[in-house]
Protein backbone atom coordinates (compact mmCIF):
# COMPACT_ATOMS: atom_id res chain seq x y z
CA UNK A 1 0.00 0.00 0.00
CA UNK A 2 2.97 2.33 0.49
CA UNK A 3 4.09 2.54 -3.16
CA UNK A 4 0.43 2.62 -4.31
CA UNK A 5 0.42 6.41 -4.16
CA UNK A 6 2.45 7.49 -7.39
CA UNK A 7 1.67 4.24 -8.86
CA UNK A 8 -2.45 3.43 -10.01
CA UNK A 9 -2.32 6.83 -12.46
CA UNK A 10 0.00 4.90 -14.52
CA UNK A 11 -1.73 1.66 -14.07
CA UNK A 12 -5.02 3.16 -15.17
CA UNK A 13 -3.80 4.39 -18.20
CA UNK A 14 -2.14 1.19 -19.43
CA UNK A 15 -5.11 -0.77 -17.94
CA UNK A 16 -7.39 2.05 -20.06
CA UNK A 17 -5.56 1.69 -23.10
CA UNK A 18 -5.55 -2.35 -22.82
CA UNK A 19 -9.30 -2.19 -22.77
CA UNK A 20 -9.55 0.20 -25.57
CA UNK A 21 -7.85 -2.38 -27.45
CA UNK A 22 -9.92 -4.57 -26.75
CA UNK A 23 -13.17 -2.85 -26.98
CA UNK A 24 -14.81 -5.61 -29.41
CA UNK A 25 -14.29 -8.54 -26.85
CA UNK A 26 -17.38 -9.20 -25.27
CA UNK A 27 -18.42 -7.02 -22.15
CA UNK A 28 -17.70 -9.87 -19.33
CA UNK A 29 -15.49 -11.51 -21.03
CA UNK A 30 -13.24 -8.77 -21.25
CA UNK A 31 -14.36 -7.39 -18.02
CA UNK A 32 -12.86 -10.92 -16.53
CA UNK A 33 -9.39 -10.36 -18.36
CA UNK A 34 -9.04 -6.91 -17.13
CA UNK A 35 -9.55 -7.66 -13.72
CA UNK A 36 -7.02 -10.28 -14.03
CA UNK A 37 -4.81 -8.52 -15.63
CA UNK A 38 -5.21 -5.28 -13.35
CA UNK A 39 -4.23 -7.30 -10.33
CA UNK A 40 -1.08 -8.30 -11.93
CA UNK A 41 -0.19 -5.00 -13.53
CA UNK A 42 -0.62 -3.17 -9.96
CA UNK A 43 2.15 -6.20 -8.27
CA UNK A 44 4.29 -5.79 -11.91
CA UNK A 45 4.61 -1.90 -11.07
CA UNK A 46 5.09 -2.31 -7.50
CA UNK A 47 7.71 -4.91 -7.90
CA UNK A 48 9.99 -3.10 -10.36
CA UNK A 49 9.08 0.29 -9.03
CA UNK A 50 9.12 1.96 -12.22
CA UNK A 51 6.66 2.36 -15.40
CA UNK A 52 4.04 -0.42 -16.28
CA UNK A 53 4.89 0.59 -19.99
CA UNK A 54 8.91 0.48 -19.89
CA UNK A 55 8.09 -3.12 -18.21
CA UNK A 56 5.34 -4.60 -20.68
CA UNK A 57 6.22 -2.59 -23.97
CA UNK A 58 2.99 -0.64 -25.18
CA UNK A 59 -0.08 -1.49 -24.49
CA UNK A 60 -1.55 -2.20 -28.01
CA UNK A 61 0.86 -5.19 -28.12
CA UNK A 62 0.21 -6.12 -24.80
CA UNK A 63 -3.88 -6.61 -25.64
CA UNK A 64 -2.77 -8.27 -28.60
CA UNK A 65 -0.94 -10.67 -26.75
CA UNK A 66 -3.78 -11.18 -24.21
CA UNK A 67 -6.44 -11.58 -27.18
CA UNK A 68 -3.95 -14.42 -28.96
CA UNK A 69 -3.38 -16.66 -25.84
CA UNK A 70 -7.03 -15.99 -24.61
CA UNK A 71 -8.50 -17.49 -27.58
CA UNK A 72 -10.39 -14.36 -28.49
CA UNK A 73 -10.34 -13.37 -31.96
CA UNK A 74 -10.93 -10.03 -33.27
CA UNK A 75 -14.24 -9.85 -34.51
CA UNK A 76 -15.32 -8.91 -38.04
CA UNK A 77 -16.77 -5.71 -37.34
CA UNK A 78 -14.92 -2.62 -36.56
CA UNK A 79 -16.27 -2.19 -33.01
CA UNK A 80 -16.81 2.31 -33.69
CA UNK A 81 -19.08 2.02 -36.60
CA UNK A 82 -21.51 4.63 -35.63
CA UNK A 83 -25.35 4.81 -35.91
CA UNK A 84 -25.59 5.72 -39.05
CA UNK A 85 -23.23 2.87 -40.71
CA UNK A 86 -25.13 0.28 -38.64
CA UNK A 87 -29.12 1.52 -39.91
CA UNK A 88 -27.50 1.51 -43.59
CA UNK A 89 -25.96 -1.77 -42.97
CA UNK A 90 -29.38 -2.76 -41.61
CA UNK A 91 -31.11 -1.89 -43.93
CA UNK A 92 -28.93 -3.11 -47.34
CA UNK A 93 -28.56 -6.75 -45.65
CA UNK A 94 -31.14 -9.02 -47.83
CA UNK A 95 -33.28 -10.37 -44.72
CA UNK A 96 -34.06 -7.00 -43.44
CA UNK A 97 -35.17 -5.68 -47.09
CA UNK A 98 -36.96 -8.80 -47.55
CA UNK A 99 -38.54 -7.99 -43.98
CA UNK A 100 -39.82 -4.30 -45.45
CA UNK A 101 -40.64 -5.28 -48.23
CA UNK A 102 -43.46 -7.67 -46.73
CA UNK A 103 -44.04 -4.65 -44.17
CA UNK A 104 -44.81 -2.67 -47.28
CA UNK A 105 -47.69 -5.31 -48.67
CA UNK A 106 -49.04 -5.54 -44.51
CA UNK A 107 -48.95 -1.49 -44.51
CA UNK A 108 -52.92 -0.89 -45.56
CA UNK A 109 -53.65 -3.17 -42.38
CA UNK A 110 -51.99 -0.41 -40.95
CA UNK A 111 -53.92 2.01 -42.98
CA UNK A 112 -57.03 0.83 -41.89
CA UNK A 113 -56.39 0.32 -37.81
CA UNK A 114 -54.84 3.98 -37.46
CA UNK A 115 -57.96 5.28 -38.74
CA UNK A 116 -59.70 3.85 -36.60
CA UNK A 117 -57.04 4.82 -33.56
CA UNK A 118 -57.30 8.27 -34.70
CA UNK A 119 -60.98 8.45 -34.15
CA UNK A 120 -60.89 6.55 -30.96
CA UNK A 121 -58.28 8.50 -29.30
CA UNK A 122 -59.38 12.13 -30.00
CA UNK A 123 -62.85 10.46 -28.30
CA UNK A 124 -61.37 9.36 -25.52
CA UNK A 125 -59.23 12.96 -25.08
CA UNK A 126 -62.42 14.59 -25.48
CA UNK A 127 -63.67 12.64 -22.93
CA UNK A 128 -66.47 11.14 -25.01
CA UNK A 129 -68.73 8.22 -23.69
CA UNK A 130 -68.61 5.16 -25.28
CA UNK A 131 -71.31 3.13 -27.08
CA UNK A 132 -73.15 0.95 -24.57
CA UNK A 133 -73.98 -2.01 -27.28
CA UNK A 134 -70.89 -1.56 -29.40
CA UNK A 135 -68.24 -0.56 -26.42
CA UNK A 136 -65.43 0.05 -29.58
CA UNK A 137 -67.51 2.93 -30.93
CA UNK A 138 -67.37 6.46 -29.17
CA UNK A 139 -70.84 8.24 -29.29
CA UNK A 140 -70.36 11.55 -31.25
CA UNK A 141 -73.40 12.91 -31.22
CA UNK A 142 -74.61 9.24 -31.04
CA UNK A 143 -72.77 5.75 -31.69
CA UNK A 144 -74.31 5.81 -35.00
CA UNK A 145 -72.61 9.24 -36.00
CA UNK A 146 -69.63 7.31 -33.90
CA UNK A 147 -69.89 4.52 -35.92
CA UNK A 148 -70.43 6.67 -39.51
CA UNK A 149 -66.81 9.24 -37.96
CA UNK A 150 -64.72 5.84 -37.83
CA UNK A 151 -65.62 4.27 -41.63
CA UNK A 152 -65.02 8.23 -42.83
CA UNK A 153 -61.64 8.03 -40.72
CA UNK A 154 -60.53 4.49 -42.44
CA UNK A 155 -60.98 5.52 -45.76
CA UNK A 156 -59.11 8.98 -45.52
CA UNK A 157 -56.49 7.18 -43.98
CA UNK A 158 -56.32 4.33 -46.42
CA UNK A 159 -56.58 7.47 -49.21
CA UNK A 160 -53.59 9.11 -47.27
CA UNK A 161 -51.43 5.90 -47.57
CA UNK A 162 -52.27 5.23 -51.43
CA UNK A 163 -51.63 8.93 -51.91
CA UNK A 164 -48.41 8.62 -50.35
CA UNK A 165 -46.46 5.94 -52.06
CA UNK A 166 -46.68 8.35 -55.02
CA UNK A 167 -46.04 11.13 -53.35
CA UNK A 168 -42.37 10.71 -51.47
CA UNK A 169 -42.52 14.43 -50.00
CA UNK A 170 -44.91 13.28 -47.94
CA UNK A 171 -43.86 10.65 -46.30
CA UNK A 172 -41.75 12.77 -43.84
CA UNK A 173 -45.29 14.58 -42.93
CA UNK A 174 -46.67 10.88 -42.62
CA UNK A 175 -44.18 9.59 -40.39
CA UNK A 176 -44.65 12.09 -37.98
CA UNK A 177 -48.30 11.03 -37.75
CA UNK A 178 -47.88 7.34 -37.78
CA UNK A 179 -45.35 7.79 -34.79
CA UNK A 180 -48.12 9.51 -32.84
CA UNK A 181 -50.97 7.16 -33.81
CA UNK A 182 -48.84 4.41 -32.79
CA UNK A 183 -48.50 6.12 -29.39
CA UNK A 184 -52.12 6.59 -29.06
CA UNK A 185 -53.03 2.88 -29.77
CA UNK A 186 -51.74 2.05 -26.12
CA UNK A 187 -54.40 3.94 -24.59
CA UNK A 188 -57.10 2.80 -27.33
CA UNK A 189 -56.27 -0.75 -26.13
CA UNK A 190 -56.54 0.10 -22.46
CA UNK A 191 -59.94 1.52 -23.25
CA UNK A 192 -61.26 -1.15 -25.21
CA UNK A 193 -60.09 -3.36 -22.67
CA UNK A 194 -61.70 -2.00 -20.04
CA UNK A 195 -65.38 -1.22 -21.61
CA UNK A 196 -68.42 -2.31 -20.54
CA UNK A 197 -69.39 -5.10 -21.60
CA UNK A 198 -71.82 -4.75 -24.45
CA UNK A 199 -75.23 -5.08 -23.21
CA UNK A 200 -76.54 -7.66 -25.97
CA UNK A 201 -74.54 -10.46 -23.74
CA UNK A 202 -76.94 -10.12 -20.69
CA UNK A 203 -80.05 -10.77 -22.66
CA UNK A 204 -78.94 -14.04 -23.61
CA UNK A 205 -77.92 -15.02 -20.41
CA UNK A 206 -80.64 -16.75 -18.78
CA UNK A 207 -80.97 -16.46 -14.83
CA UNK A 208 -81.71 -19.28 -12.97
CA UNK A 209 -79.67 -19.01 -9.74
CA UNK A 210 -78.80 -16.02 -7.86
CA UNK A 211 -75.52 -14.53 -9.36
CA UNK A 212 -73.43 -13.52 -6.69
CA UNK A 213 -71.99 -10.01 -6.79
CA UNK A 214 -74.16 -7.00 -7.38
CA UNK A 215 -76.81 -6.95 -9.66
CA UNK A 216 -79.78 -5.37 -11.14
CA UNK A 217 -82.83 -7.43 -12.27
CA UNK A 218 -80.45 -10.52 -12.22
CA UNK A 219 -77.48 -8.63 -14.63
CA UNK A 220 -74.58 -8.40 -13.05
CA UNK A 221 -73.17 -4.89 -12.68
CA UNK A 222 -69.81 -3.95 -13.17
CA UNK A 223 -70.49 -0.35 -11.78
CA UNK A 224 -72.82 2.29 -10.45
CA UNK A 225 -72.66 5.80 -11.29
CA UNK A 226 -74.58 8.37 -8.68
CA UNK A 227 -75.86 11.79 -9.29
CA UNK A 228 -76.94 14.50 -7.24
CA UNK A 229 -80.31 16.03 -7.57
CA UNK A 230 -78.62 18.93 -9.86
CA UNK A 231 -76.75 16.44 -12.05
CA UNK A 232 -73.25 16.56 -11.06
CA UNK A 233 -71.80 12.98 -10.95
CA UNK A 234 -71.18 11.76 -7.18
CA UNK A 235 -67.43 10.46 -6.73
CA UNK A 236 -66.55 7.78 -3.94
CA UNK A 237 -69.95 7.26 -3.24
CA UNK A 238 -70.79 4.45 -0.48
CA UNK A 239 -73.43 2.01 -0.74
CA UNK A 240 -75.17 -0.17 1.97
CA UNK A 241 -78.37 -2.06 1.78
CA UNK A 242 -81.01 -1.38 4.53
CA UNK A 243 -79.25 -4.10 6.85
CA UNK A 244 -76.28 -2.52 6.67
CA UNK A 245 -74.38 -4.63 4.57
CA UNK A 246 -72.17 -2.62 1.87
CA UNK A 247 -73.03 -3.14 -1.67
CA UNK A 248 -69.79 -4.50 -2.33
CA UNK A 249 -68.31 -4.90 -6.32
CA UNK A 250 -65.62 -7.37 -6.01
CA UNK A 251 -64.32 -8.84 -9.10
CA UNK A 252 -63.43 -12.54 -9.36
CA UNK A 253 -59.93 -12.29 -9.68
CA UNK A 254 -57.71 -9.21 -8.25
CA UNK A 255 -57.80 -6.25 -10.86
CA UNK A 256 -54.38 -4.43 -10.50
CA UNK A 257 -55.86 -1.13 -12.19
CA UNK A 258 -59.04 -0.82 -9.67
CA UNK A 259 -58.66 2.01 -7.61
CA UNK A 260 -59.57 0.74 -4.15
CA UNK A 261 -60.29 3.26 -0.93
CA UNK A 262 -59.06 1.96 2.40
CA UNK A 263 -60.14 2.58 5.78
CA UNK A 264 -57.69 4.27 8.37
CA UNK A 265 -57.28 1.05 9.47
CA UNK A 266 -56.32 -0.12 6.15
CA UNK A 267 -59.15 -1.86 5.15
CA UNK A 268 -60.77 -2.08 1.89
CA UNK A 269 -63.63 -0.67 0.33
CA UNK A 270 -65.51 -2.71 -2.39
CA UNK A 271 -68.63 -0.34 -2.20
CA UNK A 272 -67.62 2.71 -3.05
CA UNK A 273 -68.76 3.93 -6.18
CA UNK A 274 -68.28 4.77 -9.22
CA UNK A 275 -65.65 2.04 -9.35
CA UNK A 276 -62.65 3.60 -11.08
CA UNK A 277 -59.61 2.34 -12.90
CA UNK A 278 -55.79 3.65 -12.82
CA UNK A 279 -54.02 3.86 -16.03
CA UNK A 280 -51.93 1.13 -16.40
CA UNK A 281 -48.55 1.31 -14.10
CA UNK A 282 -49.83 4.46 -12.74
CA UNK A 283 -51.36 5.66 -9.78
CA UNK A 284 -53.70 8.29 -12.12
CA UNK A 285 -57.09 7.94 -12.75
CA UNK A 286 -58.34 6.73 -16.52
CA UNK A 287 -61.09 9.19 -17.11
CA UNK A 288 -61.90 10.34 -13.98
CA UNK A 289 -65.08 12.14 -15.09
CA UNK A 290 -66.64 9.26 -17.44
CA UNK A 291 -70.41 8.20 -16.83
CA UNK A 292 -73.04 6.62 -18.76
CA UNK A 293 -74.89 9.02 -21.26
CA UNK A 294 -77.79 9.85 -18.86
CA UNK A 295 -79.71 13.36 -18.53
CA UNK A 296 -80.32 13.93 -14.95
CA UNK A 297 -83.92 15.01 -15.06
CA UNK A 298 -85.22 18.52 -13.51
CA UNK A 299 -86.73 17.78 -9.94
CA UNK A 300 -89.39 19.49 -8.53
CA UNK A 301 -89.72 17.89 -5.11
CA UNK A 302 -87.90 20.45 -2.66
CA UNK A 303 -84.83 18.83 -1.59
CA UNK A 304 -84.62 17.43 2.10
CA UNK A 305 -82.93 19.53 4.48
CA UNK A 306 -79.21 18.92 5.07
CA UNK A 307 -78.59 17.69 7.89
CA UNK A 308 -75.98 19.58 9.99
CA UNK A 309 -72.40 18.12 10.38
CA UNK A 310 -71.45 17.74 13.53
CA UNK A 311 -71.19 14.59 16.48
CA UNK B 1 14.40 -22.22 -33.73
CA UNK B 2 12.89 -18.58 -31.26
CA UNK B 3 12.44 -20.01 -27.83
CA UNK B 4 9.30 -18.07 -27.46
CA UNK B 5 7.77 -20.29 -30.44
CA UNK B 6 8.71 -23.55 -29.13
CA UNK B 7 6.51 -22.12 -25.67
CA UNK B 8 3.46 -21.06 -27.60
CA UNK B 9 2.45 -24.63 -28.14
CA UNK B 10 3.65 -25.63 -24.53
CA UNK B 11 2.20 -22.63 -22.89
CA UNK B 12 -0.62 -24.20 -21.76
CA UNK B 13 1.01 -27.63 -20.65
CA UNK B 14 3.51 -25.56 -18.60
CA UNK B 15 0.69 -23.63 -16.71
CA UNK B 16 -1.54 -26.48 -15.80
CA UNK B 17 1.61 -28.33 -14.55
CA UNK B 18 2.42 -25.22 -12.09
CA UNK B 19 -1.18 -24.35 -11.03
CA UNK B 20 -1.20 -28.31 -10.46
CA UNK B 21 1.60 -28.09 -7.97
CA UNK B 22 -0.40 -25.43 -5.81
CA UNK B 23 -2.80 -23.02 -6.63
CA UNK B 24 -1.82 -19.31 -7.70
CA UNK B 25 -2.92 -15.97 -8.91
CA UNK B 26 -2.08 -14.46 -12.36
CA UNK B 27 1.15 -12.92 -11.12
CA UNK B 28 2.33 -15.66 -9.32
CA UNK B 29 1.45 -17.93 -11.97
CA UNK B 30 4.30 -16.03 -14.08
CA UNK B 31 6.44 -15.34 -11.10
CA UNK B 32 6.69 -19.15 -10.76
CA UNK B 33 6.84 -20.11 -14.92
CA UNK B 34 9.79 -17.60 -14.71
CA UNK B 35 11.37 -19.01 -11.81
CA UNK B 36 11.72 -22.52 -13.31
CA UNK B 37 13.44 -21.49 -16.68
CA UNK B 38 10.76 -19.74 -18.72
CA UNK B 39 12.19 -16.22 -18.08
CA UNK B 40 10.83 -14.78 -21.82
CA UNK B 41 7.40 -15.99 -21.05
CA UNK B 42 5.29 -13.02 -22.13
CA UNK B 43 2.97 -11.58 -18.73
CA UNK B 44 -0.46 -10.97 -21.65
CA UNK B 45 0.42 -14.92 -22.74
CA UNK B 46 0.18 -16.32 -18.94
CA UNK B 47 -2.96 -14.17 -18.41
CA UNK B 48 -4.67 -14.75 -21.56
CA UNK B 49 -3.75 -19.02 -21.39
CA UNK B 50 -5.02 -18.80 -17.64
CA UNK B 51 -8.18 -17.01 -18.66
CA UNK B 52 -9.02 -19.68 -21.55
CA UNK B 53 -8.16 -22.48 -19.40
CA UNK B 54 -10.52 -21.57 -17.20
CA UNK B 55 -13.28 -21.06 -19.90
CA UNK B 56 -12.58 -24.26 -20.87
CA UNK B 57 -13.09 -26.07 -17.91
CA UNK B 58 -9.43 -26.56 -16.90
CA UNK B 59 -9.00 -24.33 -14.07
CA UNK B 60 -11.37 -23.09 -11.29
CA UNK B 61 -10.72 -20.28 -9.76
CA UNK B 62 -11.81 -18.19 -6.34
CA UNK B 63 -11.45 -14.68 -5.37
CA UNK B 64 -8.72 -13.86 -2.24
CA UNK B 65 -8.58 -10.36 -0.72
CA UNK B 66 -5.15 -9.22 -0.95
CA UNK B 67 -3.33 -7.07 1.74
CA UNK B 68 -1.65 -4.88 -1.24
CA UNK B 69 -3.90 -3.64 -4.07
CA UNK B 70 -7.33 -5.50 -5.50
CA UNK B 71 -8.28 -9.00 -4.77
CA UNK B 72 -6.58 -11.82 -6.36
CA UNK B 73 -8.08 -14.68 -8.02
CA UNK B 74 -6.59 -17.94 -7.38
CA UNK B 75 -6.48 -20.83 -9.74
CA UNK B 76 -6.74 -24.49 -9.01
CA UNK B 77 -6.95 -27.41 -11.35
CA UNK B 78 -9.79 -29.55 -12.35
CA UNK B 79 -10.39 -32.92 -13.12
CA UNK B 80 -10.36 -32.02 -16.68
CA UNK B 81 -7.65 -30.17 -16.24
CA UNK B 82 -5.56 -32.78 -14.69
CA UNK B 83 -6.68 -34.92 -17.60
CA UNK B 84 -4.80 -32.61 -19.97
CA UNK B 85 -2.17 -32.39 -18.36
CA UNK B 86 -1.31 -35.97 -18.17
CA UNK B 87 -2.24 -36.02 -22.09
CA UNK B 88 0.34 -33.20 -22.09
CA UNK B 89 2.77 -35.15 -20.28
CA UNK B 90 2.78 -38.12 -22.65
CA UNK B 91 2.58 -36.39 -25.63
CA UNK B 92 5.63 -34.24 -24.74
CA UNK B 93 7.77 -36.64 -23.60
CA UNK B 94 6.60 -38.54 -26.85
CA UNK B 95 7.65 -35.60 -28.53
CA UNK B 96 10.90 -35.17 -27.05
CA UNK B 97 12.32 -38.22 -27.29
CA UNK B 98 11.76 -38.48 -30.88
CA UNK B 99 13.33 -34.79 -31.45
CA UNK B 100 16.26 -35.55 -29.23
CA UNK B 101 17.17 -38.89 -30.91
CA UNK B 102 16.86 -36.85 -34.54
CA UNK B 103 18.48 -33.90 -33.29
CA UNK B 104 21.38 -35.71 -31.33
CA UNK B 105 22.33 -38.16 -34.14
CA UNK B 106 25.22 -37.04 -36.05
CA UNK B 107 24.77 -36.81 -39.87
CA UNK B 108 27.75 -36.65 -41.86
CA UNK B 109 28.13 -34.01 -44.03
CA UNK B 110 30.24 -34.59 -47.09
CA UNK B 111 32.09 -31.66 -48.75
Amino acid sequence: VTTAAHVPSDVETYLARVRAALADVPADERDDLLAEVEASLHETASESGGSVAAQLGPPEDFAAELRSAAGLHPSAAPPAAGLRETIERLANSPRVAGSLRSLRELAPIWWAVRGYVAVAALALAAGASWSVAHGAVPRIGNAKLGAIAILVAVAASIALGLWSRRTPQARLALSVLNVALLAAVVPVAVHLSHRTQPAVATQIVVQTEIVPGLAYNGTPLDNVYPYSRDGRLLHDVLLYTGAGTPLNLRAKSYDPLRRILFTKAGGRIYNAFPVRYYQPGTTTVLRPNAGPNVKVPRITTPPLPAKKRGR
Amino acid sequence: VDRSQLLRGTLDAAALAVVAEQDGYGYDVLRRLRAAGLSDVGDASVYGTLRRLYRAGALTSYVEPSDEGPHRRYYGITARGRAQLAEARTAWADFSQTLSNLLETDVEVTA
